[in-house]
């Protein structure tokens, strides 16, 4: 696929008398990242992960080159869950630096909803900024996630995942 | 000509090389379907760009002709070759577009599997070209010729070639008012390999001499199809196609333009310029050195 970029690359510098009007040397990459949460035990369960961005191969293949990375897209799914008629509440927490950057409680859902229906974020402008404002500000590329699952007692054993899609703006 | 044809072939791959890595994970995980979205906008341009400027005069030369021109363009890439619906997977849908290979933003989809992202664009609304050409005429017919030198690009060749053929048939209607031409033009772009791009036109073009102006219209048929070669790398939930190397062929949207333009032409040169109206909007202007 490469040739492809190789062959555009060639074909607009080469039968072009002038350079790309338009690019400023910077190309756009989606990195989407996934961290996933195991809870098992009984309700009120709670689990904390941290998302280091080195861990995924398309962030690390770009490091060097990243000048900028913007929030895109959030969203939280169940993966697998035993009791798939379970309701109880989610409380999803992500946060950076130890400052809270966006959380989001579900009430009395069914989780196995979630399992071909993931939950988007849908983040407001503040948060988007709030994350922004983050990344474009720590050096330490972690988030870090918490995920809570209450409501009526009993027991659950899920494993569940918060999704995150980043636009790294990268030099070419 | 051809050392410096060559020293910019070499000078822009030197300067696209670094650029390369970057591109080599991010598309790979477009589906046959998707690459043909995401590329036909610039199949399109190719085609615009090839089978531009093949003429500023259908009065060709009774005995003997010659010309050299260099002809460059500008083409207007339309909103709605920037972006596309993709093809998503069982689960997953789309409230939004995203971007073709001249859009800006690349789309992120939330699903069952997780977000299924997709590249960017290049973020362009126009794209300047230019190619010379040469021609030569006898009696009424003329021969065009475009080509770059065959070079090495990596392991792989780069080549180009064009020809165009035109007959005035005016000169068998007597007392008609205007120059009459038709032409058909062919042109080959090749990595050989890894893509290749054929276009062929087909126009009925007319003109009109007024002291040192010349008025000029044409109507032209064309189309484009660029054939290309990449490794599928990505996972569609509903193929077993990872890592396959995958042959697209990719018709651009070009078929029918028309032209109208204007020439100066001031002795053993000429100044041109004309605006195509098609698939892609394309302006073009051209210096040429005839006799």
């Amino acid at each position: 696929m490469k040739y492809i970029y190789k062959f555009l690359l060639v074909f607009v510098g080469v039968i072009s008398l002038i350079s790309l009007s338009g690019c400023d040397g910077e190309l756009p990459l989606n990195i989407p990242f996934t961290k996933e949460f195991v809870l098992n035990g009984s309700i009120p369960v709670t689990k904390t992960e941290t998302v280091n961005f080195n861990d995924y191969p398309e962030y690390q293949d770009n490091e060097n080159k990243i000048k900028d990375l913007n929030y895109v897209a959030a969203a939280f799914r169940v993966l697998q869950l035993d009791n798939t008629n379970l309701t109880a509440n989610i409380t999803v927490v992500i946060k950076g630096g130890g400052l809270t950057l966006f959380q989001r409680t579900l009430n009395n859902v069914r989780p196995a909803d979630y399992m071909t229906n993931p939950y988007d974020f849908d983040l407001n402008q503040s948060e988007i900024d709030m994350v922004n404002t983050y990344l474009s500000l720590t050096t330490n590329r972690t988030f870090e996630g918490t995920v809570t699952i209450s409501g009526p007692s009993g027991t659950v054993n899920a494993r569940v995942a918060v999704d995150m899609v980043l636009e790294a703006v990268t030099e070419m | 000509m051809q050392k410096i044809t060559t020293m910019l072939f070499l000078a822009l791959f030197l300067f696209a090389k670094p650029g390369f890595s970057q591109f080599e994970d991010r598309f790979s995980y477009l589906n046959d379907q998707e690459i043909q979205s995401y590329v036909k906008p610039f199949a399109t341009s190719l085609g615009v760009a090839f089978n531009s400027a093949s003429y500023h005069d259908a009065d060709i030369a009774d005995v003997f002709g010659f010309s050299f021109s260099i002809q460059g363009m500008y083409i207007m890439i339309p909103d709605d070759q920037l972006t596309y619906s993709p093809n998503l997977p069982n689960g997953y849908s789309s409230d939004n577009q995203t971007a073709t290979i001249f859009g800006n933003k690349g789309g992120a989809y939330s699903g069952p599997d997780g977000f299924k992202v997709y590249p960017p664009g290049l973020n362009q609304t126009s794209l300047p070209a230019g190619v010379p050409q040469v021609t030569f005429s006898l009696v009424g017919t003329e021969l065009l010729v475009r080509y770059f030198p065959s070079l090495s690009v990596g392991d792989e060749k780069l080549s180009m070639l064009g020809l165009g053929l035109s007959h005035e048939i005016s000169r068998y209607i007597p007392l008609l008012p205007v120059s009459v031409a038709a032409q058909v033009i062919y042109n080959n772009f090749e990595i050989t390999n890894l893509v290749s791009v054929k276009n062929l036109a087909f126009n009925l073009h007319a003109s009109k001499t007024f002291g040192l102006f010349v008025a000029y219209t044409g109507l032209q048929y064309e189309n484009t199809t660029l054939d290309v070669t990449y490794t599928y790398e990505g996972t569609d939930r509903n193929s077993t196609l990872d890592d396959k190397e995958m042959s697209v062929s990719i018709d651009g949207d070009n078929s029918f333009r028309f032209t109208l333009g204007g020439a100066l032409k001031l002795g053993f040169f000429h100044l041109n310029a004309d605006v195509n109206l098609g698939a892609q909007t394309v302006f073009t202007t051209g210096l040429t050195f005839a006799f």
